[in-house]
């Protein structure tokens, strides 16, 4: 058994499975810009103590007065912490001077005398040029982790290393744990992903984790990918109602509760309004409620809502904002769960599932997030209603593409139909998981009250 | 060798009991006990100014300030009649057998106990081990129990019961319970931290010491 120690970041030690290896070598690699030296001094900053100090070297590719003045605009960074259980020191001189001998006898010399619990050499990667040749880089990575191993101290070694530097460098086969920080393309940008490939003695979570840097140092999103769960839960049997009466009869009464409900139809057919009923339906009965949209601001939603006789600022209704620009999938889900869970919603309105989709670095990812999303949704009772805007405006052929459609308990499909020289609007339940539905095509129209069904299915009155 | 600097001020003021702020300030206040400098710019302190320090620190706890009780060192040390390093805890120059098959590791806790006063038997295999104690009768072994391919474990038996040398076994293993029923008086895992490796020993040479008065009584 390993013992752990905190990496700074919660969310990183669970997807380190409880923190970085104590008394291990670990090497931090990414490209330069990646957060490598952010992540260094967020984990020696919150495990350092005077009698258990962390001792942070530089070396020849970034300046110690550098690090330093950059490292003090962090919000973990601690002044009064330096000298007495972080200390600075650079290995530069001793390297130059000396070359690799040089550092090992600087860090011998170090340990000895502040018995640090923590060791970061940064830049690790620096050290290569210094061997004349390489056998002479094995010799010291050899002495190195010989003295590293002969005490109880974790070590980082940081560098500016890319993917196929972990086959090739000889470090990473030292190394008892490796995490590497890089960038992932996703459509027109660049989103920020953090993998561990190695740890000894343990079970970490594999896969990218998606990560953003502030001031507050490296916040990782660990992959949401839960497991495939089998085991039973209760739901109860009362029935969920759509906030649209007409449709709840189509359903069989209403959605079953947990249940999830895909709204898939063409722009400004009325997707977003259906699960504005919905919202609005369970506030009426005195349940909490979350809207999280990607599609409009609060002001925007507000004007919409508005001409339906709804507000925003409804008692038990919280409105979940995101932008789609620059969107990390995992930290919208992690905010939505959380949000749910804070609030005790009993249903959720996500509109719209398209830029979800988006944002999310591919398909299998993006499968994931919603199997994650879905089944946590369930299993906490909260019935789900998520919008998708499918490209045909006439005759929906194929909802095949949309991963939503095969996962939801229920689809529904809103379409445009053309009647001689106008246009009308139709809806369809496609699916409804363990309860009948009525199959007809709907004809509806969209009016102060919302949405309304004609009666006959032709042209009779309007059902609220 | 009294003055040679040994102790940095975390160790230091652990040992006396006092925060190191304490001693910074004393030292910037009176100017009297200045320490040496590593080449990193830590404060390391002589065996000699531990003692002196020692002696402030003790006086000021029989009631005196802080100022008085330098006022009193000043004084000693301007009459010759300073502190004595005996007073300082420490291995008192006796001998200590390292039977450690790791060298980095061996390098550490020879530099530690020697810094501790203490002198340093290194051995690397079981055999120079023995040998080495039929020699120069150490006052304590420090067994890896992985030495000479895993023979620490009758190490421990043979210096323990053949030649009555109290023994500390070390282990990257869990190996208490073995070490303890090979003849180990204690047990430490590794890696070692200088202050654990410090503790043990010095409990161990202490137990013994109790052992021997009793059976001189």
């Amino acid at each position: 058994m390993i013992d752990r120690i905190t990496s700074g970041s919660e969310p990183l030690d669970v997807i380190l499975g409880g923190g970085l290896p104590q008394d291990a070598i670990i090497v931090l690699a990414g490209a330069p810009g990646s957060g490598k030296t952010i992540l260094g001094q967020q984990w020696v900053f919150a495990n350092a103590t005077p009698e258990r100090p962390a001792l942070y070297l530089t070396t020849v590719s970034e300046p110690l007065e550098k690090v330093l003045r950059y490292g003090e605009t962090m919000s973990f960074f601690d002044q009064s912490a330096v000298g007495r259980s972080v200390y600075y020191e650079d290995l530069g001189a001793a390297l130059r001077d000396q070359g690799l001998r040089g550092v090992l006898d600087r860090l011998r010399d170090l340990i000895r005398e502040l018995q640090p619990m923590m060791v970061v050499i940064d830049s690790f990667r620096a050290l290569h040029p210094y061997a004349d040749r390489s056998s002479g880089f094995r010799r010291f990575l050899h002495d190195l982790a010989g003295m590293l191993s002969a005490v109880p101290v974790t070590s980082l070694w940081v560098g500016e290393y890319d993917e196929d530097d972990i086959a090739r460098d000889p470090e990473f086969a030292v190394a008892d744990a490796i995490i590497t920080l890089s960038s992932v393309q996703v459509g027109q940008r660049s989103a920020r992903a953090l993998q561990v490939h190695k740890l000894r003695g343990g079970g970490f979570l594999a896969g990218k984790h998606a990560y953003r840097l502030s001031a507050a140092g490296l916040d990782v999103f660990p992959r949401l990918a839960d497991a495939p769960d089998a085991s039973s839960y209760e739901l109860g049997d009362q029935r969920v109602p759509s906030g649209v009466k007409a449709v709840d009869e189509m359903l069989e009464d209403g959605f079953w509760p947990g249940a999830s409900t895909v709204v898939a139809g063409p722009t400004g057919v009325g997707k977003t309004l259906m699960g504005l009923h919905f919202v609005f339906r369970a506030l009426e009965l005195g349940e909490r409620a979350v809207i999280a949209t990607l599609q409009e601001d609060r002001y925007q939603l507000e004007r919409t809502v508005a001409r339906f006789g709804w507000t925003l600022d409804a008692e038990n209704l919280t409105v979940l904002y995101g932008s789609p620009v620059d969107l990390y999938v995992d930290e919208w889900v992690y905010e939505l769960l959380a949000t749910i869970k804070d609030t005790g919603a009993s249903r959720v309105l996500v509109d719209s599932l398209g830029d979800l989709q988006v944002a999310a670095p591919d398909e299998a990812r993006f499968r994931e997030y919603l199997y994650s999303l879905l089944q946590r949704s369930s299993r906490g009772g909260t019935s789900v209603m998520l919008t998708y805007e499918v490209p045909e405006l006439f005759g929906v052929t194929r909802l095949s593409e949309v991963a939503a459609s095969h996962m939801a308990d229920n689809v529904l499909l809103l379409q445009y139909a053309q009647i001689g020289r106008s246009m009308t609007r139709t809806l369809t339940v496609l699916k409804t998981r363990a309860s009948h539905h009525d199959p007809a095509v709907r004809e509806f129209l969209i009016t102060p009250e919302g949405i309304g069904l004609l009666a006959d299915g032709t042209s009779g009155p309007v059902e609220p | 060798m009294a003055d040679q600097p040994v102790y940095s001020i975390g160790p230091l003021a652990r040992m006396l009991g006092i925060p190191a702020a304490t001693l910074r300030t004393w030292e910037k206040r009176y100017d009297l006990v200045v320490p040496g400098r590593s080449p990193s710019g830590q404060r390391l302190y002589s065996r000699l100014q531990v003692a002196q320090l020692r002696f402030v620190v003790d006086q000021v706890a029989g009631g005196l300030s802080p100022a008085d009780a330098y006022r009193m060192l000043r004084e000693r040390m301007a009459s010759g009649g300073a502190p004595a390093t005996e007073a300082v805890p420490g291995g008192g120059g006796k001998l200590i057998l390292l039977a450690e098959r790791d060298p980095y590791a061996a390098e550490f806790s020879e530099f530690y106990l020697r810094r501790d006063g203490y002198g340093v038997l290194t051995t690397r295999s079981s055999e120079e081990a023995k040998a080495q104690t039929l020699r120069q009768r150490p006052h304590l072994a420090v067994v890896d129990l992985l030495i000479s391919g895993g023979r620490g474990l009758q190490l421990c038996a043979q210096l323990r019961d053949r030649l009555g040398i109290p023994v500390l076994a070390v282990s990257t293993f869990a190996q208490r319970e073995d070490a303890l029923a090979a003849g180990a008086g204690d047990f430490l895992r590794k890696p070692l931290s200088a202050q654990a490796l410090l503790l043990q020993v010095r409990g161990l040479l202490g137990r013994r010491a109790l052992q021997t008065a009793q059976a001189d009584r």
